[in-house]
């Protein structure tokens, strides 16, 4: 299918894009367009006007500073997967990375598209929950800075403004292990139930645990009832299985032709057990 | 697709009644009505634009109220159509009454859904109903308690 008419803008800065954003109205972010671009076709969106970002040189690239990994929102995924700076210091991205589509939509689909598309079936919602990740947004008025866990609002929607950018994301870069799981959609790739986990300890005791899931529900969440059970304790298979066992407790999950809600629910659990006993060997 | 939900209202059954079949209100609390005319007893020709984030799309359809049994229930008959897709469905809601002046609505809705949202948006389609729904309760919850008092 074609997508209705629309008009299109290249933006060599984010404050053309911002400017591009607030004086045309019915104007959208185009980054990799591999979410927006499927959506033209089908006519399921028809904004008047397509800013591209994708060569805002800022937008793009991974660097270290203060500790943090900083992570330009037009980066790709396949940057991430190929960047040794990542694989040192954020186990979790490095392993979830690879795992986005296949390497043509890894190719083009970005780190930021992603993340404000907030599809309830993406991956990178998950690892931004599970390693706290910050969100620079830029504005008309300069830029601000949200936290995962207040970011996302909801099923495809975010606390992003019509009239703002995300431009970077910063995630803890000190290398604590991480590792993400995923059931894969077999047709599509995208995540029936993607479980992101980190987690730090020391011969065999746990110190803190972050357990994300996305797929499950209209929006990624942390499952803070098993990561309360398990903070702080010994490493056992026993420990394990009673945490992972509760981490579908209460959920409202998704349902479609390929996974019904009940479906979903118990993959939670499973993914989640699967995900504690990879990272932590037990 | 099954949508299902309960809402509970801080008046009587009659009341609450009054207010969710009364044209006005429903214009009102539909999420996105841009247009609802009577064509005949309890049918009614309804235009929406509704939709999540930026996936928005406007349905023409024809609503209709059949087996109303005041104060107790109903059912509300959807059949519409759009650029998005189409949709087919029935809600039957019950108004409970909780006593002192309180009332349950419970909505047992079974919708078919098909075109392009169905084919990539399926598993999008029950959260946006339930949201909607939401929104149109809680706005009918304002209107009957805001009338109430």
């Amino acid at each position: 299918m074609h997508p209705a008419p629309f008009a299109y803008k290249e933006a060599h800065s984010v404050e053309e894009a911002i400017q591009l954003l607030r004086s045309h109205e019915d104007s959208k972010i185009l980054a990799g367009g591999h979410s927006l671009i499927p959506a033209l076709k089908l006519r399921l969106t028809q904004p008047a006007m397509l800013i591209d970002i994708s060569k805002i040189s800022s937008l793009r690239g991974i660097r270290r500073e203060d500790g943090k990994l900083i992570i330009g929102s037009a980066t790709t995924h396949r940057e991430i997967e190929k960047s040794h700076l990542v694989a040192e210091a954020s186990p979790l991205l490095a392993s979830l990375a690879p795992q986005i589509g296949d390497v043509q939509v890894r190719h083009r689909g970005t780190f930021g598209g992603s993340l404000a598309h907030a599809d309830p079936a993406g991956d990178w919602p998950a690892a931004a929950l599970a390693v706290d990740a910050e969100l620079v947004i830029a504005g008309a008025h300069g830029t601000r800075t949200v936290h995962a866990a207040d970011f996302f609002t909801g099923m495809l929607t975010t606390v992003i403004h019509p009239d703002e950018i995300l431009t970077e994301i910063r995630v803890p870069g000190d290398g604590t292990p991480g590792i993400y799981l995923k059931h894969r959609n077999a047709a599509s790739g995208y995540a029936t139930v993607g479980v992101a986990v980190t987690a730090s300890h020391d011969h065999g005791h746990i110190g803190t645990v972050t357990i994300a899931v996305t797929g499950a529900t209209s929006v990624a969440f942390r499952a803070s009832g098993a990561e309360h059970a398990l903070n702080g304790h010994a490493v056992s298979a026993h420990l394990l299985d009673e945490a992972a066992a509760h981490a579908a407790d209460g959920l409202e999950c998704l349902s479609d032709i390929h996974a019904p809600a009940a479906y979903r629910s118990q993959l939670v659990k499973v993914m989640v057990r699967r995900a504690l006993g990879k990272l932590l060997h037990a | 697709m099954r949508i299902d939900g309960t809402f509970s209202f801080n008046a009587n059954p009659e009341k609450v009644w009054d207010v969710l079949l009364d044209p006005e209100a429903l214009k009102a609390c539909i999420p996105g009505c841009q247009s609802m005319t009577l064509t005949g007893e309890n049918t009614y020709v309804i235009t929406l634009t509704v939709g999540i984030a930026q996936f928005k799309g406007t349905y023409d359809g024809n609503v209709s109220i059949q087996d109303a049994q005041r104060p107790d229930h109903y059912e509300i008959h959807v059949d519409g159509k759009g650029r998005p897709g189409w949709v087919r469905g029935v809600g039957k809601i019950k108004l409970v009454d909780g006593g002192n002046s309180t009332t349950t609505v419970e909505v047992e809705g079974d919708a078919t859904i098909g075109g392009p949202v169905f084919s990539i948006g399926s598993r999008f389609v029950p959260p946006a109903a339930k949201l909607l729904m939401g929104q149109f309760f809680n706005a009918m919850k304002k209107r009957v308690e805001g009338s109430a008092s």
